[in-house]
């Protein structure tokens, strides 16, 4: 009721001018070209190849078209998992056979099993045994039998 | 001489495409076009936005399904590439409702294709004034007098909710249209 009131009220008001008429206008012809010009514009796009026509060859082209939107997802999922064949089965063990060859190799120098390290770098060999354990007794012992060496140098200097 | 229905254009367009679509342009180019207009308002806008109608419609005449009206389709069609302009300018200028109705009113005033007189451009500033959805129902049934039904197969909306918008609608432009002096 109060919908009907309103319109009528909004009715009145335009009764005298445009009524329900948009006061809008168009530019002279356009409504007697606009057919001509739009099938005009679907040739020109058809020669484009935006548009298709009926026909054979454009049937064809649709088709091929519409294949091809199927069959590109298939085509990717396919791809990633050859990808992911590739990686696990190639890639992946070329990596840790590197990583094994790493550790193999400072396994050589630092040997867990082993309790002795091997220097070779003066060319002599030196070897510490971590059970050698001796007494203060023992070292002072060792520095006394080896002292006169020392007197030697301080009195060569 | 006997006017070719819908339905035979559709049919004419599995033998013959230039010749149905060529009927099926000239039959729904008026229709269409200030359909288009009374929602963009700018002449070059619904120019532009009607051929890409026509394009869509070429490409995809061929999928229409029968059960559904060849008007109701074509008129969804209108409005969603219209709204899809909207949406484009919207995002172009990074701007909420008002902006962009600010935009078309700009539009509006420096189109040499509208002829309105000051009352009538305060109804179409009042109109800019809505929501979206109340502008479109608003057009289409004061200006169109379209049926709740056609209206509610094109905007996917039901008939009582296009009757509130609408309702509300007019509320609206008679409240903006009172504070310029149009209405008491």
């Amino acid at each position: 009721m109060d919908m009907n009131k309103n319109n009528n009220t909004m009715e009145k008001k335009f009764e005298g001018g445009h009524g329900h008429k948009a006061p809008f206008t168009v530019p002279e012809d356009y409504f007697d070209n606009f057919t001509d010009h739009m099938m005009n514009k679907i040739q020109a796009e058809t020669k484009n190849g935006d548009v298709y026509l009926s026909g054979n060859n454009d049937t064809k082209k649709e088709r091929k078209s519409s294949l091809i939107r199927i069959i590109k997802p298939a085509f990717a999922l396919v791809a990633m998992v050859g990808f992911a064949f590739f990686f696990v089965n190639i890639i992946f063990p070329l990596v840790v056979n590197d990583n094994d060859k790493i550790i193999g190799r400072n396994s050589t120098t630092f040997s867990r099993e082993s309790n002795t390290i091997t220097a070779s770098s003066t060319g002599d060999s030196f070897q510490f045994d971590s059970d050698f354990n001796p007494t203060d007794e023992e070292i002072a012992d060792y520095l006394s039998a080896n002292v006169d060496d020392i007197e030697e140098f301080y009195n060569d200097l | 001489m006997n006017e070719i229905s819908d339905g035979e254009i559709i049919l004419l367009f599995k033998s013959d495409k230039q010749k149905s679509f060529s009927l099926l342009v000239n039959r729904y180019k008026e229709r269409l076009y200030w359909h288009i207009r009374k929602i963009l308002l700018s002449h070059e806008d619904t120019d532009d936005v009607l051929q890409n109608v026509f394009l869509k419609v070429w490409t995809s005449l061929k999928d229409f399904n029968s059960n559904s009206k060849l008007y109701t389709w074509l008129y969804r069609i209108a409005t969603n590439e219209a709204l899809n302009l909207i949406a484009e300018r919207k995002r172009k200028v990074f701007g909420n409702s008002i902006e962009i109705s600010n935009l078309l009113e700009a539009n509006l005033e420096s189109d040499v294709y509208y002829d309105g007189d000051a009352i009538q451009t305060e109804l179409q500033k009042a109109i800019l004034k809505l929501s979206e959805k109340q502008r479109l129902v608003f057009n289409m049934k004061y200006f169109d007098n379209m049926k709740y039904n056609d209206m509610a197969e094109i905007l996917n909306l039901s008939v009582g909710t296009l009757k509130a918008t609408y309702h509300n609608a007019v509320k609206k432009i008679e409240e903006t249209l009172k504070l310029v002096d149009i209405i008491n």
